[in-house]
């Protein structure tokens, strides 16, 4: 199974970098990552860096090569990337959506437009959707959108899925549901990172937690070690404390803004 | 590989074939329209000509007299041939514009180009000029085309130079736009009163001027254009879906996007060349195709070439019928026409938001 592995990463916009010389090692098949961080830390810009959409120097290396200087094309083929927003007012269903994206870049098995439907269809399936497979992308909520959006993503069976903020419009019900997929395709053998706003999320789904703040990475280890209560205290200005429940799962009990943020 | 789906998968799945038929059927249909509604184009005029005389004289050129073969073969034929032509062209040109540009209000005029014709139509008329090898008709089309496509590669340069956003390019198109008009009114601040004359009925638009070979062209530049706009299909439709997920979809956007810009200046070129600014086609048919087919783009193209056709036979025989005797520069029909379905498309868009 072959890893991804960040290397030596900067990028941003017009020449203002935003993140910084960001290395990431050995990111394993059928992992789960989280990038989490607060606001500005440079989490969805490496997302957009190492999926090729944000201008970037360094190297993303995956199965012999690096994916940043592959051709579009053959990058799709391999990743695939869900970016926050639709633009308004498109017309076209759930299922046209992921059957015109599976006529760019299909798995190899789908070979003919009646597979590509087929395969459409039985990606709703799997995530629980199919009631929603004609409805127009620019008629759904906001919940719907992102669970259609995943649909597009995992329709391609990528090997590594990239999900920007895939919660952040969702109640709990949906979050359970899209990091539940995330997992899934994880054991699949597919390397997934995510970025997250909910660092209680991050805990619960992901093998391990990458923190960034001002484009930097400032942690990269497991739930447990990577979250711990000094650490978020200092980078997101607040005081927290990180305890286990008795089922085994962190809590991360946040107190109020640090005295340093009172002023 | 067989894919094993539930019962209401398997109904899903036979309810999308069901619709994809639907909509190919309706572009049949559309296509039947437009081919008849050209035919009614070409049956109109001021001279009485009985439908059946027309129709006759078209497959059996002998049954007409010398004066009436000239009527319907070298007038009529020609003129409503360019109508169709010069619709589908537009269209095809506004739906790709309002894709690339992922702005429903825009058409292919929205950059500048027909502003940039204008100009170049109009610094030809008044200064008179003349090129080696080229006909004196040919001279105000050809100058007209030539600063379409000009206009259109310096905002490729001025848009490259801001990074490439969409809403940079629109901009600039619109500051160029206001610029070639500003330079078109200063050329006809100093134009002889002739040729002022000449610059206005060119700027209105107007199939007068047309005959066989500039039809010709523009049917030969919508052939050679038109398998690429299908072959780029597939990208348009998942560039509606935003930049940044096309992309990741293994689309090159900006290439994706420099072509569809060279085709439309090349469509719009040549129609406004030949036959002035014709407003409001490049707008409204695409979005009456979009109602009609959705935004599959295999289907999405050639359902808008077929309105755009459809749109423009329909004004060539207002402009005729409109005022008895006279027929009006088909531009200002096309502009009068086209505000209350404008206004009507809008408010189905707000309904339906």
């Amino acid at each position: 199974m072959s890893a991804l592995a960040i290397e030596h990463l900067t990028a941003g916009y017009r020449r203002r970098p935003v993140i910084h010389d960001v290395s990431i090692d050995g990111i394993a098949a059928g992992s789960l990552t989280a990038l989490v961080g607060p606001n500005a830390a440079g989490k969805s810009t490496l997302l957009r860096a190492i999926a090729g959409i944000v201008p970037a120097s360094g190297c993303v290396r995956f199965d012999g090569a690096d994916l940043l200087r592959e051709p579009i094309a053959r990058r799709a083929q391999q990743l695939a990337f869900m970016p926050q927003s639709l633009p308004q007012g498109v017309g076209l269903s759930v299922l046209e959506s992921i059957v015109a994206g599976l006529s760019v870049s299909a798995p190899e098995h789908v070979r003919s437009g009646r597979d590509a439907r087929r395969a459409a269809v039985s990606v709703l399936e799997s995530l629980g959707i199919v009631d929603l497979a004609m409805g127009r992308l620019d008629t759904l909520s906001g919940g719907q959108r992102q669970m259609a959006a995943l649909a597009q993503a995992l329709a391609r069976e990528p090997r590594i899925l990239l999900l920007d903020e895939p919660t952040s419009a969702l109640d709990l019900k949906h979050q359970e549901r899209v990091m539940g997929a995330a997992r899934r395709l994880a054991e699949t053998g597919c390397i997934v990172l995510v970025v997250l706003h909910d660092l209680s999320l991050a805990a619960r789904w992901a093998d391990r937690v990458v923190l960034l703040h001002h484009g930097r990475v400032v942690a990269d280890a497991p739930p447990e070690e990577a979250l711990t209560g000094d650490r978020i205290g200092v980078i997101y200005g607040v005081t927290a404390r990180v305890e286990r429940n008795r089922a085994g799962r962190l809590h991360i009990d946040v107190g109020g803004l640090a005295e340093s943020e009172l002023g | 590989m067989t894919i094993t789906l539930s019962h209401e998968g398997e109904t899903v799945v036979d309810r999308h074939r069901r619709i994809a038929t639907r909509r190919t059927v309706l572009v049949i249909v559309l296509a039947i329209a437009a081919l008849l509604l050209a035919l009614a184009d070409v049956v109109t005029g001021p001279s009485d000509l009985g439908v059946w005389q027309v129709v006759r004289g078209i497959v059996l050129p002998d049954t007409l007299s010398r004066i009436e073969h000239v009527i319907v073969w070298d007038v009529r034929l020609p003129a409503a041939a360019m109508a169709a032509l010069v619709g589908a062209a537009l269209s095809v040109a506004g739906v790709e514009m309002q894709t690339v540009l992922d702005n429903p209000l825009s058409s292919p005029f929205t950059l500048g180009v027909s502003s940039a014709a204008a100009l170049g139509a109009a610094i030809a008329i008044v200064l008179n000029l003349s090129a080696p090898g080229i006909g004196a008709n040919w001279i105000v089309p050809a100058n007209a085309f030539v600063f379409a496509l000009a206009s259109v590669f310096l905002l490729q340069l001025l848009a490259r130079a801001a990074g490439n956003a969409t809403h940079t390019l629109i901009l600039f198109g619109i500051a160029l736009q206001f610029s070639f008009n500003a330079l078109v009114a200063l050329v006809q601040f100093y134009a002889s009163q002739q040729s002022l004359q000449q610059v206005v009925f060119w700027m209105m638009g107007s199939l007068q001027r047309v005959g066989w070979t500039e039809a010709g062209i523009l049917a030969a530049v919508l052939a050679l254009l038109l398998p690429f706009t299908l072959a780029a299909a597939r990208h348009m439709t998942l560039l509606r879906l935003g930049e940044e997920r096309a992309l990741s979809f293994g689309v090159d956007v900006r290439r994706l996007r420099f072509f569809a810009l060279v085709r439309i200046s090349l469509l719009t070129g040549t129609a406004v060349a030949f036959v002035g600014t014709i407003g409001f086609v490049g707008l409204v048919g695409p979005h009456i195709a979009r109602l009609l087919i959705g935004e599959d783009h295999r289907l999405l193209v050639p359902a808008s070439a077929l309105t755009g056709a459809l749109l423009m036979a329909v004004a060539s025989i207002l402009s005729k019928l409109l005022v008895p005797g006279v027929a009006l520069p088909i531009g200002i029909v096309t502009a009068i026409a086209g505000v209350p379905v404008f206004v009507a498309l809008i408010l189905h868009r707000s309904r339906a938001a």
